[in-house]
């Protein structure tokens, strides 16, 4: 009987030997490989388009390789070619709290001096600077921009009303009260994620908190009854909640821009993947639609950035000239103009852009312009879900006290995680 | 001479054992390796937090507890609950009555019973795009249908008090092929002498029905029931696909939060502490159906 529990003990350690192993950094058998999401038709286009520029500076063979699932997918195949020693030299990473967590495990290799060959801290926007730096080091280099924070109108519904773009929460109101009373939908919001409905909300905290609280809120230092968060709740509430529809839980991000196109809905505050959206289904930008900034975000780019990190390994070296030459401003071109995203180097020469793209580039690059990152990306995971779905409730519900009750069960849930340290520091 | 097979020196016995023991070998390692093994494993990660990149830490029994106080894992858990019922309800009672009709020889009965059975052959993903599009909104066929008949038509999939059965009305559709099928195979399984006595003696159809059929089906139904009761503690694809558990994780079940906590929140220790709960909800209700089957073939064997 010893025998059989000694046995035991033997294999019981021996698999926790092994799964510890599995856990831990591992002396990587890099394949040259560069990993993305970017499996549709112009993303697609336009990694081939980078990787083009990338090999005519790079005097080694490299390729790259679409991983289904998105950054979910592209995270579980990064763990398990981890686990099982392959890991990829480069893959693709939204900068925020997750790049910031990955800093911290100490998986990436930094990439400042990349950074400093590239001139990085002339080429990038400061607000991008903030989410990609952790403590000293840089650890990724950023190839393309997605903006939020705008809505998207259909040209021909403002026409027949004769509306023009609003400026100020008065005039928002204004043209969403003539709208509703022309039988048109004023404001519908995404369904099918927790995020849609929250990215509306940025306006109203930078009204209400500036660019500052702004910070303080992705930092997790604003309690959520902090009379500024207050006010921003106010602020939406009555310029976006008291305008939505009641149809759009029931759909998915695009069925809005499908209604908006159909004449049923005239305004939608999304992404500006919302302009490739309309374009591939035959739309011209700025004939039957285009966008405007919602009122207080008239200088403000809200962003979210794709950058290329490297992991630790054999094939690092390489992986530090990809990610260097992928940031150069023919790589950034080459992928953006087939993306239809912005560049985030000022480098890049704002030709290919389109109509829509250009107003876009030119409100990032204007002097007075302030950038922000989309702070969804920016908070701990438990925590955004959660108030990005309590965001989606209020939406959809328009119950206020319901929704100032799990505020109340959120500031809770804050302040242990701030107390915890689980939101980033950027 | 000698012989110049070595396994000859063995005695015929320990030569069959050994043969069997081989063959029982394969699937017993794949067995291990591919379900014991991951669930030990499943089991151990429950007790760590760990992202997936930073080495994991033990906290013990935290990630459990931490579900019990999560109104979403509770929301799931009921959801599951929901589904259970259903899977052993509806699809049982819709794919028996439907074989019973085609049983009655009825005219064009192949081509119905292609029909009746062809939506179990599509892919789950498949089916929640089509079903999606039948829910949309304004212009879904089921919104205009129900429009057309001078109703509201409802939010089917956006009102979390009605959407988990607006799910369930896709698998309606999908699974009755499938509990059709067996019932079908079942009845005409059925010795015809029996049914051919009862009619003589003058029974009625409810009463051959629920006096001989029904109790003949029982194997049938016993399949049914436990197939049913495991896709209903295993359900995600249609889910995930028609609403992604939402909106606000009202239509979510234990195996959504399980993908959600795990590779959407990266906080693999708790999802696997999701996944060994469902693993113990799943086998508490399949139990009884295996214990069951165990006992049939105990008794074919006696």
């Amino acid at each position: 009987m010893n025998g059989v529990f000694a046995k035991l003990r033997t294999g019981l350690a021996a698999a926790a030997l092994a799964s510890t192993a599995l856990a831990g950094p591992v002396s990587a058998q890099q394949v040259k490989e560069f990993w993305h999401y970017l499996g549709a038709g112009g993303e697609l286009e336009g990694v081939e388009g980078m990787m083009e520029v990338a090999k005519s500076k790079i005097d080694e063979e490299f390729t790259h390789r679409v991983v289904p699932g998105g950054s979910a997918g592209l995270r579980q195949q990064v763990q398990v070619s981890l686990m099982g020693g392959v890991p990829p030299m480069a893959y693709q990473v939204s900068a925020g709290l997750e790049l910031n967590q990955l800093a911290q495990s100490g998986r990436l290799v930094p990439l400042t001096e990349a950074w400093e060959q590239i001139n990085g801290d002339e080429i990038f926007p400061e607000g991008l600077i903030q989410v990609i730096s952790y403590g000293d080091e840089k650890y990724g280099l950023p190839f393309a921009m997605s903006m939020l924070g705008n809505t998207w109108y259909n040209k021909g519904i403002f026409e027949e009303l004769g509306l023009e773009v609003p400026t100020t929460w008065e005039e928002w109101d204004e043209v969403a009260t003539t709208l509703e009373e022309n039988g048109y939908v004023a404001l519908t919001s995404g369904g099918g994620s927790a995020a849609w409905t929250i990215y509306q909300f940025y306006a109203a905290l930078f009204d209400a908190a500036g660019a500052d609280g702004y910070w303080e809120f992705v930092g997790g230092m604003m309690p959520l009854d902090d009379p500024r968060f207050v006010e921003a709740v106010d602020l939406f509430e009555a310029h976006f909640v008291k305008y939505f529809d009641d149809e759009w839980t029931g759909g998915v991000w695009s069925d809005g821009l499908d209604r908006l196109m159909a004449g049923e809905v005239a305004m939608y505050n999304m992404g500006d993947w919302a302009s490739g959206y309309m374009r591939q289904r035959g739309w011209t930008p700025n004939e039957e639609y285009s966008f405007f900034p919602a009122p207080s975000l008239q200088n403000v780019t809200i962003f979210q950035s794709d950058v290329i990190v490297v992991l630790k390994g054999e094939e690092t070296d390489l992986g530090m000239k990809f990610a260097a030459a992928a940031a150069s401003p023919e790589a950034q071109q080459a992928f953006n103009a087939a993306k239809g995203s912005i560049a985030p180097s000022n480098e890049i020469d704002p030709s290919f852009y389109d109509p829509i793209a250009k107003m876009e580039y030119d409100k990032l690059v204007s002097e007075d312009a302030i950038v922000l990152p989309n702070l969804y990306v920016l908070m701990p995971s438990g925590f955004k879900e959660d108030l990005g779905n309590a965001f989606t409730r209020f939406g959809a519900t328009k119950d206020r006290a319901a929704f100032d009750e799990e505020l109340a069960r959120l500031e809770e849930m804050r302040k242990e995680m701030y107390e915890a340290g689980e939101f980033g520091t950027f | 001479m000698t012989t110049l097979n070595p396994l000859a020196a063995i005695p015929f016995r320990q030569r069959d054992r050994m043969t069997y023991f081989i063959f029982l070998m394969v699937p017993a390692v794949l067995y291990v390796a591919a379900y014991i093994y991951p669930t030990i494993e499943t089991f151990r990660l429950s007790f760590f937090e760990w992202d997936g990149f930073s080495p994991p830490e033990y906290i013990g029994l935290e990630n459990y507890w931490e579900l019990l106080g999560e109104p979403r894992f509770r929301n799931a858990f009921f959801n599951n609950l929901k589904w259970l019922v259903f899977y052993l309800t509806l699809p049982t009672v819709t794919g028996l009555a439907l074989a019973l009709l085609l049983d009655a020889e009825l005219r064009g009965s192949v081509v119905f019973r292609t029909i009746f059975f062809i939506p179990f052959t599509i892919t789950t993903v498949a089916v929640a795009s089509a079903w999606r599009w039948m829910y949309k909104p304004s212009n879904g066929v089921m919104t205009q249908f129900v429009e057309a008949l001078g109703f509201d038509a409802p939010n089917w999939l956006g009102d979390p008090s009605i959407n988990t059965y607006s799910i369930m009305g896709a698998a309606l559709w999908a699974w009755s092929g499938f509990t059709f099928l067996i019932y079908f195979g079942g009845l005409r399984a059925l010795p015809t002498e029996l049914i051919e006595a009862a009619r003589i003696d003058g029974a009625k159809f409810w009463t051959i029905l629920f006096k001989i059929k029904l109790p003949l089906l029982w194997p049938s139904t016993i399949v049914v029931l436990g197939i049913a009761a495991v896709d209903s503690m295993k359900i995600f694809d249609l889910v995930w696909a028609m609403t992604q558990g939402g909106p606000y994780r009202s239509s979510s079940v234990l195996a959504v939060e399980m993908y959600e906590t795990s590779f959407v929140m990266f906080k693999l220790g708790q999802g696997a502490a999701v996944a060994f709960v469902l693993l113990v909800v799943a086998s508490i209700v399949v139990m009884p159906y295996i214990y069951h089957m165990t006992r049939q073939v105990d008794e074919v064997k006696e």
